[in-house]
């Protein structure tokens, strides 16, 4: 049909005259409802591309308010995430610093081999700043386990922080006493006598130093999902 | 006298804008040669659809026509033949050559019938000439042309239908075509083709 339709191109004023000298020969006359049928089309065409315009103005307004949305999002979790690295940082280096002397706690901290747990804060807070935070690192080959934490109010003469673990199978077993400085830092190695060992929950209680059991201020804690 | 009526081309940029009432203007001064094609090819009781399809196609493409790419009578009548052809092809190749031996009979005898006082669409006289240069035509010419143009039957079906060379075919149509350019400029001037 291409040939043709070139052909036609080239006599425009014929081919657009050819359906008049139809008509004029035609005994067809145009029905007199058909007018009003094609301008309802028409109109019902026009209401519907409004529609589909408001709708698109609707659209774009709510993509836009997403993408918003999604900008806030990305920077406010940037932001935590680059609070927790620096959180992170901070209490590596104050650990470096009182741990600089036992290379086997690095083995374990840096080993990518390592499981960490970050215990998240529960309780109370130091004046004036934010949070307690502490981690936990466990290795396959290691019979020990690291436990750090920072931030931690300053505890009562009488009064410890002390790290209760909750084993798989639900033994909870008190696994020693977090010793903490000014700034609220502490850390503990623990040999818990077998490589790898596992979890499934890990608390830090601010109690009395005579405490057997896990009470008091529950400070720090984290459970597996 | 100068007519006051807005041109085509103004009103397509109108209907582009949605602009109903120039589209019924352009309704009527098309629709019955749009009808009359479709009710020869397809029948009156599909030929409403057809032009109300073709029109709403005026009213989505309205906003495509460049007048700098010529006239909007040219544009149009293409919009129309694509979709009437497009419809007609569903059809046996039988009923296509049927239609188009009543459209070639009309074309060839029948007296110009658009003098109806409510045809007022129908004052254009460049359609009243093309009809009496159609009439003068070889009836193999006139019948070539009105299977390709109305009845949208591809050179190679018009040859094999009418069992001459397909060259023949060709140069029938081209020479059609050419004799009625012709007398369209005889009878109208030559600034009819401007345009083109």
């Amino acid at each position: 049909m291409k040939e043709e339709m070139k052909e036609f191109d080239a006599y425009p004023e014929v081919v657009e005259s050819l359906p008049d000298a139809l008509a004029a020969a035609s005994p067809h006359r145009l029905p007199s409802g058909l007018r009003a049928r094609v301008l309802r089309a028409a109109e019902a065409r026009a209401g519907r591309s409004a529609r589909r315009l408001e709708m698109r103005t609707v659209l774009r307004a709510a993509a836009v308010a997403l993408v918003l949305v999604a900008i806030v999002g990305l920077v406010t979790w940037n932001i935590q995430l680059q609070q927790a690295l620096a959180q992170e940082q901070t209490l590596l280096q104050q650990f470096r610093d009182k741990a600089g002397q036992q290379p086997l706690i690095f083995d374990i901290v840096d080993s990518p081999a390592s499981t960490k747990i970050n215990l998240a804060a529960a309780g109370p807070q130091r004046a004036g700043e934010r949070p307690p935070y502490g981690k936990l690192y466990a290795n396959p080959t290691f019979t020990q386990v690291v436990v750090m934490a920072g931030r931690l109010p300053d505890p009562m003469p009488y009064e410890e922080y002390r790290l209760y673990v909750t084993s798989p199978s639900g033994t909870v077993a008190s696994i020693g006493a977090l010793p903490v400085d000014a700034s609220g830092f502490g850390y503990l190695v623990v040999d818990t006598g077998a490589r790898g060992p596992t979890f499934a929950a890990a608390r830090v209680y601010l109690q009395r130093r005579s405490a057997t059991a896990p009470d008091g201020v529950l400070t720090l804690q984290w459970e597996s999902r | 006298m100068l007519s006051a009526e807005p041109s085509d081309e103004v009103l397509v940029a109108r209907v582009a804008k949605r602009d109903v009432a120039a589209f019924a203007t352009l309704y009527d001064r098309y629709a019955r040669r749009i009808y009359a094609w479709a009710a020869h090819v397809v029948g009156s009781a599909d030929a409403e659809d057809m032009v109300q399809e073709v029109f709403v196609r005026l009213w989505d493409k309205a906003a495509q026509f460049d007048d700098r790419r010529g006239r909007f009578a040219w544009w149009f009548i293409a919009i129309a033949r694509h979709h009437l052809t497009t419809q007609l092809r569903r059809r046996s190749l039988q009923q296509r050559i049927v239609a188009a031996d009543e459209i070639e009979r009309l074309l060839a005898d029948a007296p110009d019938r658009s003098a109806g006082p409510d045809e007022v669409a129908w004052s254009n006289e460049r359609g009243a000439d093309l009809l009496r240069a159609l009439a003068t035509l070889p009836s193999e010419q006139r019948r070539v042309l009105v299977l390709a143009y109305f009845a949208g039957l591809s050179q190679p079906e018009i040859a094999r239908h009418t069992g001459t060379p397909l060259g023949t075919v060709k140069k029938r149509t081209r020479l059609a075509l050419q004799k009625l350019r012709e007398r369209l400029d005889r009878e109208l001037g030559s600034g009819l083709r401007g345009a083109g």
